[in-house]
């Protein structure tokens, strides 16, 4: 038995929005302590790692750990519908393997969808030793990289003790930001060897874009050529965190 | 098993230009390949993953397949398109860049068949909004575990390049040595694949179950079976001496050929490449359903546009407004299909494959009931040259591509997937073209059905013969009238009307109604070809035939200002006949 209460429907709406930059389907792990994913985007550059446990719903309920695989894009078209002050509610018909969907507003409407089958695949965290430890605005950050993405497809982020850096070349154009720390967007900044690494930044902008909806702060972690860690902090419990591999410098 | 295996042999094959040494590379592929997947790897090496007629196609266009290379590589779109100018490969261009890749990933895992089978499959399945940044997203994440080498292979099935050369034949051989026993048993999964089309159950099933298995395969309704096909030959002479003296010629109508499987109400349509092509022909599916009287059938017939107006068949051309997906509606009533029907492979329980073609054709006539869009194809049994020869004009003139002659000798068996000497085309070796208008005399005309019912179907033309003073039919003209005409037509043809053929008119066809010659009407038409019926220029270019206008059309054009006598001349026709530019028929 699977069934769950929100008050606050746009809370999920977020999250899924924040999900389904990366995958199509997605197989959530529930057990009685909570909801998890844990996937990868079928090009295996990025990786999301998603967690609300159950004190974040108003009631969870969940007898028994199992694994529902849905459809996101598919979810997100009804969710798109979710407006101010609506609350929700989620359950699982174990007969028919359909969703239902309880959405309470100014009037209530209950959509149903199937769940698909679950994937085999467990996606393990990529086993990283973080150099710089960066805490930022989700705003500021969503700002810097809408900044470099207009001269470029990929940027290079460089930290040392007093700053971070990024830079973007394109074929024409290019850019530098730079972010103090201690300044309105870069609030924190620790790093115990300077690094740089080049991501892709149109994975960068769609994950950011996708998670300032659901979170003010980000912690980003990274090490010279390694893969970039980007966890948005939330409001209540519960984890949001992306992983990103890097680009090889060929310049 | 791991996709790189599978890669390696390809590329070994893709080296090679023998045959022997293709079929060696294929023996030691099959062999390697588990029993269970050797149908998805015979299908993939034909870059396909299914038989034709399951309909499902991998085929991405090259655009979005570019997209997804950049996504796996993180190379730019731009820079990819522009590697594409110097390799002309979209292949060997993923292969590159893969080997150069920018973009990191997270945890690679060896690519198996299974896994690829499995992606290209749901790509080639995604349907509907958001399908295409699915397709993108299977394709980067077989590319993004591929090595540079299987990027390549990848590359190429998904974009329909991978061309090497494995004919269906090849497979076959490579199968008997492999699991069938050796080069002998080759004729057996010949016929096992001509009558299943099936090469991927084919080859699993001689792994799995062996030879004998393969030897029971029998003619399944619902699985077409590879059509017969005909050699051709230039004059009637050589088709009867070839055939042993006497065949049975049928119309070739110049339409679709078709298989139609039935069994009960259910009905399936397969076009000659063995595609289900049922959506195309809706009315198709309904005339078998209602006209063929059998519980479980297989037969072929030609599928023909016809004008719904006349039922006079149309040209090929007409069909295409079928190929798509949409309109088909529309298409059906603008250009609805008659159904000709020539052969029968399966009915009832019993695989005609094995009979003669007179025992199939006697099945075909029992079970067909005619109606006004189905019948048998026009046939004529003859020994002599001359019938043959008359029978191959009447057919040109009434739209057909020509004749197909048939052998009735008790060896004459369906030939499945093979192209024999018992089937013999006799087409025209040119095409010509009628390039002016002519004036022709209504001199009769014949009742019109459906829409037409109470005016005319279609006009008898003729053109003037000043030495005999008298009016030679060529044509029967049907097309180009509007419904204004139409409704006119009978009111102002009235005055003219006599009870029986005018006296000057020469003409071997009964009309419905007949009339003084004195209206003239404006007429073109594809071609000007021999007849055996119509009487205008008879003997003049040939003995024995006249001159007829094949798919005629009124131009809309009533000639007033013309006499009857004004009227093109038997003269010109043959003039026009003589000089319109040929072309060659293939």
């Amino acid at each position: 038995m699977f069934n769950v209460k929100m008050t606050d429907a746009k809370l999920l709406r977020d999250m899924i929005t924040a999900i389904s930059i990366l995958i199509d389907e997605a197989t959530f792990d529930i057990t009685p302590q909570g909801i998890k994913l844990r996937a990868m985007d079928p090009s295996r550059v990025a990786m999301v790692d998603f967690e609300w446990p159950q004190t974040i719903f108003d009631e969870y309920n969940c007898s028994e750990p199992m694994k529902m695989c849905l459809n996101i894009s598919e979810m997100l078209k009804l969710l798109r519908r979710v407006g101010k002050d609506e609350s929700i509610e989620l359950s699982l018909d174990e007969k028919t393997a359909r969703l239902k969907m309880t959405i309470r507003g100014k009037y209530v409407r209950t959509f149903n969808m199937p769940t698909l089958e679950a994937m085999e695949e467990e996606v393990p965290t990529p086993k990283v030793t973080f150099k710089a430890k960066a805490r930022a605005t989700t705003d500021g950050l969503r700002e810097a990289i809408e900044d470099a993405s207009l001269v470029s497809d990929h940027v290079r982020i460089e930290a040392d003790n007093e700053k971070m850096m990024m830079q973007a070349t394109g074929s024409l154009m290019g850019a530098t930001i730079e972010l103090k720390k201690g300044s309105d967007a870069l609030l924190n900044l620790e790093v115990k060897e300077p690094s740089k690494a080049t991501y892709s930044l149109s994975y960068l902008s769609e994950i950011v874009k996708a998670a300032s909806a659901a979170s003010a702060v980000t912690t980003l972690e990274f090490s010279s050529d390694m893969p970039i860690k980007l966890n948005f902090e939330q409001e209540k419990e519960g984890k949001l965190t992306y992983y990103l591999a890097p680009r090889i410098e060929v310049e | 098993m791991r996709y790189s295996l599978l890669a390696v042999s390809y590329e070994k094959i893709e080296a090679t230009t023998k045959r022997l040494e293709m079929t060696d590379y294929l023996v030691e592929l099959l062999r390697k390949t588990p029993k269970d997947i050797l149908d998805k790897v015979v299908y993939l090496t034909q870059g396909k993953l299914y038989p034709d007629f399951v309909g499902i196609e991998i085929g991405i266009a090259e655009k979005l397949a570019i997209r997804a290379v950049s996504k796996a590589t993180g190379q730019s779109e731009k820079k990819i398109e522009d590697d594409i100018r110097t390799t002309g490969d979209l292949g060997e261009t993923a292969q590159q860049f893969l080997k150069k890749r920018i973009q990191t990933t997270f945890f690679q895992q060896p690519l198996t068949v299974q896994n690829v089978y499995e992606h290209l499959d749901k790509m080639a399945q995604a349907s509907g909004p958001g399908s295409i940044g699915q397709k993108i997203n299977y394709l980067a994440g077989l590319l993004a575990n591929a090595t540079p080498n299987e990027a390549k292979y990848i590359i190429r099935t998904v974009t329909g390049s991978l061309r090497l050369g494995i004919a269906d034949m090849t497979v076959l051989d490579a199968l008997a040595i492999a699991y069938g026993g050796g080069k002998e048993t080759r004729e057996d999964l010949e016929r096992a694949y001509n009558v299943s089309s099936d090469l991927g159950n084919v080859a699993r099933t001689v792994a799995e179950e062996g030879i004998n298995s393969i030897k029971k395969f029998q003619v399944v309704v619902g699985n077409p079976i590879r059509p017969m096909l005909a050699e051709r030959l230039g004059s009637p002479q050589e088709i009867l001496e070839k055939l042993g003296g006497k065949c049975i010629a049928e119309y070739k109508y110049d339409g679709e050929r078709i298989q139609a499987h039935k069994r009960d109400d259910h009905v399936t349509l397969f076009s000659r490449r063995l595609e289900d092509i049922t959506g195309q022909y809706p009315d198709g599916r309904e005339l078998v359903r209602k006209y063929v009287n059998a519980k479980e059938t297989i037969i072929e017939a030609e599928c023909v546009a016809i004008d719904p107006d006349t039922g006079e068949i149309k040209p090929f051309q007409a069909l295409m407004h079928r190929r798509r997906k949409y309109g088909i509606q529309k298409a059906m009533e603008e250009n609805p299909v008659s159904l000709f029907m020539f052969d029968a492979l399966y009915v009832d329980g019993k695989d005609l494959t094995q009979e003669p073609y007179p025992v199939r054709h006697n099945y075909l006539e029992e079970i067909t009931e005619k109606g006004d869009r189905v019948r048998l194809a026009e046939y004529l049994i003859t020994d002599d040259l001359d019938e043959l020869e008359r029978f191959f004009e009447k057919a040109v003139e009434e739209g057909c591509e020509g004749l197909i002659c048939k052998s009735i000798n008790k060896d004459a068996v369906y030939q499945a997937g093979a192209r024999g000497w018992q089937w013999i085309k006799y087409k025209r070796d040119y095409k010509s073209e009628m390039t002016d208008t002519v004036d022709l005399v209504v001199v009769g005309a014949f009742h019109g059905r459906g829409k037409r019912a109470g005016t005319y179907g279609a006009l008898l033309l003729a053109a003037y013969n000043p030495k005999e003073d008298i009016f030679e039919t060529v044509t029967k003209c049907g097309t180009g009238f509007t419904d204004e005409d139409l409704e006119k037509l009978p009111g102002m043809m009235k005055k003219h009307q006599i009870p029986h053929r005018h006296p000057r008119v020469l003409s071997t066809i009964e009309a419905d109604v007949w009339f003084e010659p004195r209206v003239v009407v404006e007429t073109i038409g594809a071609e000007i070809t021999l007849s055996p019926i119509h009487t205008c220029a008879l003997d003049a270019v040939r003995k024995g035939s006249g001159l007829a206008i094949r798919f005629p059309r009124f131009t809309g054009n009533y000639r007033p200002d013309k006499a009857a006598e004004n009227a093109t001349t038997v003269n010109e026709i043959i003039q026009l006949y003589k000089n319109q530019p040929k072309t060659q028929v293939t």
